[in-house]
């Protein structure tokens, strides 16, 4: 054995020796631990819920939801087909006003600017129409009725709020007393619209 | 027993570079219409979450009656920082800025795109990370694991992007039929105007985007760890990532995962870089 060799035999022993050893191989051994439980569970977070039994999946979802959370933005799975232009219009004092497309406040600076805060507000704006549609989207595979439905949905809740907090920051001396939603779904290739309107939401 | 500290240089390159891009979603994106995002009349609404210290701690801005609070995590974002860039305190410093940008941006969700969930994974990481550790102590080789554990946890954070975001790519009979990127340039959200009207023209174009797209998120969790394909690699997927944030308009997206390919970079690398331009200009 040479010198160096012995050197760092050595050096080896000594370290397996030393009392601290067993803790630091504890410690390492626990991080170690926590990272591939950790891991697995981010793992079984992402995949499609079909692939994992009913309880694992529970389980993954409440260790990663919110913390972790990884969801559609992230893996973009399946681009959005249709426009989603979401529509406001309001009362006051008994008078409904002409239908409001928010999204035009933040449009023109959305395409000039794509580093600047207003395109980030187009999103808002936008991820607004996508949860309301998401509720329309469903709305069809249920029975109840569409004032009973709406209501307890997040997309619409979310809409309702945006459209008075529009007119709070948007629009001088609209004060709402009632708000209408709709939103038209917009076909590029084909040209085709299609729209529905959700029940008047009374702001609290 | 792992006592050195493997790639300081890495950990301190991901560091800086979250920290800019951190930087840039709050101060520029976000405080000058702060309270359009976190006000008393923000545009979206709070949410309820389920309970525990957690939740409690990074959901705050949508509890009722803390609404107003939300200056003193941009306050947070600026200590951390400052005390970066003063002091340095690695771990300090990431824990204020995660906490300020994760309770931020839990409360303005609907602005949030997937690289925000992305840039909370690797700040998260990164608080267990002290690129200056040495293993000498039994404290020290602690922290030389944790730091080691950190930048491993950050890798293989952006390697399940890819593995997922590519195999979800694959199921979507979008993707393999090659029309997402057509589809998705006609949407006025995700597209520019002139694009809108001459992408039919370019439709082979699109197609073929579409596919390199998808080869691209396919391989990169395998050639990320080829030496001879690794800075192609990630060149390829700056532009990528540029040009796809430029088009569809999610900047602050391609800018979190441009920021992300600092994770497997070497110092080695750079010089490499380097060594290569000063080639060319000597040439």
């Amino acid at each position: 054995m040479s010198l160096k060799n012995r050197d760092t035999f050595d050096k080896n022993s000594m370290a397996r020796n030393a009392p601290t050893y067993g803790l630091r191989k504890g410690i390492v051994m626990t991080a170690l631990a926590v990272f591939v439980i950790h891991f697995s569970m981010i793992v079984m977070h992402c995949m499609p819920d079909s692939y994992l039994p009913a309880r694992w999946r529970s389980y993954s979802h409440w260790y990663a939801y919110p913390m972790f959370h990884q969801g559609w933005g992230l893996f973009a799975p399946e681009p959005q087909k249709k426009y989603k232009r979401l529509e406001f219009a309001y009362a006051q004092n008994g008078e409904w006003s002409e239908w409001i497309h928010p999204e035009q406040r933040f449009e023109n600076a959305h395409f000039s600017y794509r580093l600047g805060p207003y395109s980030k507000l187009y999103h808002v704006n936008q991820g607004v129409g996508f949860h309301l549609w998401r509720d329309w989207d469903n709305f069809g595979k249920q029975q109840q009725p569409a004032e009973l439905y709406y209501p307890k949905q997040m997309g619409y809740g979310v809409a309702g709020e945006y459209a008075k907090a529009f007119a709070h920051h948007f629009l001088v001396g609209v004060e709402p007393d009632s708000i209408r939603i709709r939103i038209i779904l917009f076909d590029p290739p084909t040209g085709a619209l299609d729209s529905n309107f959700f029940p008047v939401h009374i702001p609290e | 027993m792992t006592s050195v500290v493997q790639s300081p240089w890495t950990i301190r390159a991901l560091r800086n570079g979250l920290f800019l891009v951190s930087a840039y979603l709050i101060l520029v994106l976000c405080l000058p219409l702060h309270d359009l995002f976190w006000g008393d009349d923000a545009l979206t609404p709070q949410l309820g979450f389920p309970s525990g210290p957690i939740n409690f701690l990074i959901m705050f801005l949508h509890q009722p009656g803390f609404e107003s609070w939300y200056p003193i995590f941009f306050l947070a974002v600026l200590c951390g920082l400052s005390v970066y860039l003063v002091k340095g305190y690695p771990r300090l410093s990431t824990f204020l800025v995660w906490i300020g940008v994760i309770v931020l941006y839990n409360r303005a969700y609907l602005s949030m795109v997937g690289g925000n969930y992305l840039l909370h994974s690797l700040l998260f990481y990164l608080i267990f990370a002290d690129e200056n550790a040495t293993g000498e102590t039994v404290l020290g080789s602690i922290s030389v694991t944790l730091t080691n554990l950190s930048l491993w946890a950050c890798r293989l954070q952006v390697m399940i992007v890819y593995i997922f975001s590519s195999g979800y790519k694959w199921v979507s009979e979008q993707w393999r039929s090659g029309e997402a990127v057509y589809d998705i340039l006609h949407i006025k959200e995700f597209s520019l105007p002139w694009i809108m009207e001459s992408v039919d023209h370019w439709h082979g174009l699109a197609v073929a985007m579409n596919y390199f797209a998808l080869a691209y998120f396919t391989l990169f969790s395998i050639l990320v760890w080829s030496k001879r394909f690794k800075l192609p690699l990630l060149v390829i997927g700056m532009c990528i990532h540029l040009g796809m944030g430029w088009a569809i308009g999610i900047m602050d997206f391609s800018l979190i995962m441009i920021t992300s390919y600092a994770a497997f970079l070497e110092k080695e690398d750079v010089n490499r870089v380097k060594s290569l331009f000063t080639r060319r200009i000597k040439a």
